[in-house]
């Protein structure tokens, strides 16, 4: 079942992203929602759920809406493994270390994107306005996903318990 | 399953490794100009369109919604606004009709030829990039609709883009502003060729770069398109000139053009299809 919700919150947070968030932005940049809940999936399922959520999550960000087919999917892996090892390391409960993972690993994604992006053609100047750009995001990210953390890793300790009945009722 | 699982976890680095070789060559492969979107971008795309079609409008009706308590507090100064308004448009739209007469009558004077012989095909923006390095939008118009890509798209205001890829019920658009959009432009006053580039740090104006040394290009001038390019029809208008950078020990200069069309405003555009596609 805790499958089946994964799917709709990718499929809501797509929707969000690439319908409902043009009206959301922080000086004038919009918060990366698909990175966002990678990031957070990171941080509350174990590490290979947590690789194939960012894989589908950047898969179906590049299908609908990409450029390049697997490059954010590519990303949103190498992202989510950093992601879950600094969480690992640190105490993951702390917002403060909750809002610096998110900020620096939605930094990290975008240095990554650009980087890769740049390699295929798709080169970009890393003035000033870049860095203000990756900058205002990240923190946008991290504001957003700060107070998301605890409801999120509530709703999946529900499902694995939910999960474990179904298993054990048949 | 659980042989599956044993022979994924056995063979884990030689499966990654070539995980990430077909990641490499799918981005390779998707990163030139390609004519057509594969089948599962389409799948996706389609399958897409009805809940983005949903969430634009609800987001839509709300936006208006506050806007309509936000507009009723200054309903008042509006309408003595628009009134006025209403006046001189009057008394520029009788200008107008003359000058549409005296037009016509050169035209057939001259026997020009009328160059528009396009189609338009209104489309409803469903959807943006949700990355900060592209600017795209989605329509909710496919190749069922006659949508093929390298289509023009503007709106009543001026050119909006240029169709990328298509899929059946929906499209892409590449925004001019965009870091990949190079547009060929014309200086209404003067005449002069420009080439119109996105990719600005603010990313709401455009640059224009003068094609020949003589371009002279002055705050408040008009850029139109040029219709050199098999894209945009001609004299489509593009912005307006808002500041001139000198570059290139003041030998050359870069034009800083605010495009006449709000992308984040954006709702309703037209796509521009040819003539025979309309006709066929």
């Amino acid at each position: 079942m805790r499958y089946l919700v994964y799917g709709l919150v990718l499929l809501l947070t797509l929707v969000l992203q690439t319908a409902g968030v043009p009206g959301i932005v922080f000086f004038g940049f919009k918060p990366q929602l698909l990175l966002l809940v990678s990031l957070l999936a990171a941080m509350i399922l174990p590490p290979v759920e947590a690789v194939v959520f960012g894989f589908c999550a950047g898969l179906a960000q590049d299908l609908v809406v990409g450029r390049f087919i697997t490059l954010h999917a590519g990303v949103f892996v190498l992202v989510a493994l950093v992601e879950g090892l600094v969480i690992q390391r640190f105490y993951g409960e702390n917002f403060i270390v909750r809002f610096g993972s998110l900020s620096l690993g939605t930094a990290l994604a975008q240095v990554l994107y650009l980087l890769a992006a740049a390699s295929f053609g798709l080169s970009r100047s890393w003035d000033l306005g870049t860095w203000w750009a990756i900058l205002a995001v990240s923190l946008f990210n991290g504001f957003l996903g700060t107070p998301l953390y605890r409801p999120l890793a509530r709703l999946n300790r529900r499902l694995l318990y939910y999960d474990e009945l179904l298993k054990r009722t048949g | 399953m659980k042989r599956v699982l044993d022979m994924i976890l056995r063979w884990k680095v030689p499966l990654i490794i070539l995980l990430v070789i077909i990641m490499v060559g799918t981005i390779h492969y998707t990163s030139t100009s390609r004519l057509k979107i594969s089948l599962f971008e389409g799948l996706g795309r389609d399958l897409l369109v009805p809940f983005q079609w949903v969430f634009s409008r609800a987001q839509r009706f709300v936006l208006h919604q506050v806007e309509k308590v936000q507009t009723l507090r200054t309903l008042k100064e509006r309408n003595a606004e628009l009134e006025e308004l209403v006046l001189s448009l009057q008394a520029e739209v009788l200008e107008l009709r003359n000058y549409k007469r005296e037009n016509e009558w050169l035209r057939e004077a001259l026997d020009f030829k009328n160059e528009r012989g396009h189609d338009l095909l209104v489309a409803e923006v469903i959807g943006r990039s949700p990355s900060n390095w592209e600017s795209t939008i989605i329509l909710n118009k496919g190749f069922a609709h006659g949508v093929e890509q390298g289509m023009a798209v503007v709106t009543n205001e001026g050119v909006v883009g240029t169709v990328v890829s298509v899929s059946r019920f929906s499209s892409t658009v590449l925004l001019i502003i965009d870091a990949q959009s190079a547009t060929g432009g014309l200086v209404q006053s003067t005449g002069d060729l420009v080439l119109v580039e996105g990719g600005q740090a603010d990313r709401e104006t455009l640059s224009a770069r003068p094609l020949s040394r003589d371009t002279v290009v002055e705050v408040g001038d008009v850029i139109v398109t040029s219709g050199l390019s098999t894209i945009y029809p001609k004299n489509i208008p593009i912005g307006e000139v808002v500041a001139v950078e000198p570059r290139q020990h003041n030998l050359s200069f870069a034009a800083v053009v605010r495009p006449f069309v709000d992308f984040n405003r954006l709702e309703y555009v037209l796509i521009v299809l040819p003539q025979d596609n309309g006709e066929s």
